[in-house]
């Protein structure tokens, strides 16, 4: 077993927070997805948007956090999907805290489009964690370098055998 | 290295957008429940209470009304919310839905009895619609609780789930 062989445990830990963050994400935006009424309900009642956005907010990022969660998962298109994960924390953790700050007395509208969570502490303290193993695979992407969950370098011509000989 | 994963970020991150826009635009163009691309909210929801048109009941006296068997409570929201919980004995009338489900909820609106909407959210007016529109088809005695089913909830009142009353 060479070296290159052996998964890192970067590798591992990577891995295991892509699979995690990325079932967060498919968990959060299937629901929103199938109740896109309620959904922009929740959008609309965060008063941080204009009017027109509201809906097409609501039709889109549902989407957005099932396609970035899926590619988490598939390993596709990692460098992409981490970074649209990481603004999504950002802009999610935001609209929270402003929310929170002014008092606004409204549903998260995070897991479900239901009343079952009022925004609060708690909610800014899951995103908090969620936005820091977020931050991690940024890191692990993007100084590390691991791009999937590969285990070999890719080959290169030199190492390919000559056929022809 | 670094420069490579900065261009495969400079086009993956496009290539998620359209793949999610397409997913979103597509799938709510295929549904049954579609939601408009563009909705001016606050246009929409704000005239009526600007008016002074509705009724606003505090939770206390619609709390008594409801003690005393003196009023009908009816739920505004989408009816997926409705079955998540709802105050109980009200009656799901989503106004969405209001044209084709008012004469099914109306056969059971006892005539004597005062009716109370609500929804949720405090900026939620889909119970001032509902109270407008049946003060115009001639109920009396109408009413709009504000942020409806998260002070109720506040209140502990009597709650229930699932499709029936």
């Amino acid at each position: 077993m060479t070296r290159n062989n052996r998964l890192t445990l970067h590798h591992r830990i990577s891995l295991v927070i892509r699979l995690a963050l990325g079932a967060v994400f498919i968990f959060a935006g299937v629901p929103k997805i199938m109740d896109s009424a309620a959904f922009a309900g929740a959008v609309y009642n965060y008063q941080l948007l204009p009017d027109v956005l509201v809906n097409l907010v609501a039709i889109f990022l549902p989407w957005l956090e099932v396609v970035a969660g899926a590619f988490l998962i598939l390993g596709v298109w990692l460098p992409g999907a981490i970074i649209i994960y990481n603004g999504l924390m950002l802009t999610f953790m935001a609209a929270i805290i402003i929310s929170a700050v002014r008092g606004l007395d409204i549903n998260c509208g995070c897991f479900s489009t239901g009343a079952s969570e009022a925004i609060g502490w708690k909610t800014i303290a899951r995103d908090m964690s969620l936005l820091l193993a977020s931050l991690y695979l940024l890191f692990a992407v993007f100084v590390k370098n691991i791009e999937s969950g590969r285990r070999f370098p890719k080959k290169t011509a030199a190492c390919r055998p000559n056929l022809r000989t | 290295m670094i420069k490579s994963i900065f261009i495969k970020v400079l086009w993956q991150i496009p290539a998620i957008l359209a793949i999610t826009s397409c997913l979103g635009l597509g799938f709510n163009h295929i549904r049954s429940n579609r939601v408009p691309l563009i909705c001016y909210w606050s246009e929409q929801l704000q005239g009526s209470r600007a008016q002074g048109a509705v009724h606003i009941i505090p939770v206390e006296e619609a709390a008594r009304l409801f003690k005393n068997n003196n009023a009908i409570f009816l739920d505004a929201r989408p009816e997926s919310l409705y079955n998540e919980g709802h105050i109980r004995d009200a009656l799901s009338l989503p106004w969405q839905e209001v044209d084709e489900k008012f004469i099914e909820v109306a056969e059971k609106i006892p005539a004597d009895m005062a009716i109370i909407t609500y929804c949720d959210g405090a900026n939620c007016e889909l119970c001032d619609k509902l109270a407008v529109f049946l003060c115009e088809l001639g109920f009396e005695n109408v009413s709009a609780m504000i942020n409806g089913w998260t002070v109720w909830n506040r209140h502990n009142l009597p709650v229930s789930t699932g499709n029936t009353p």
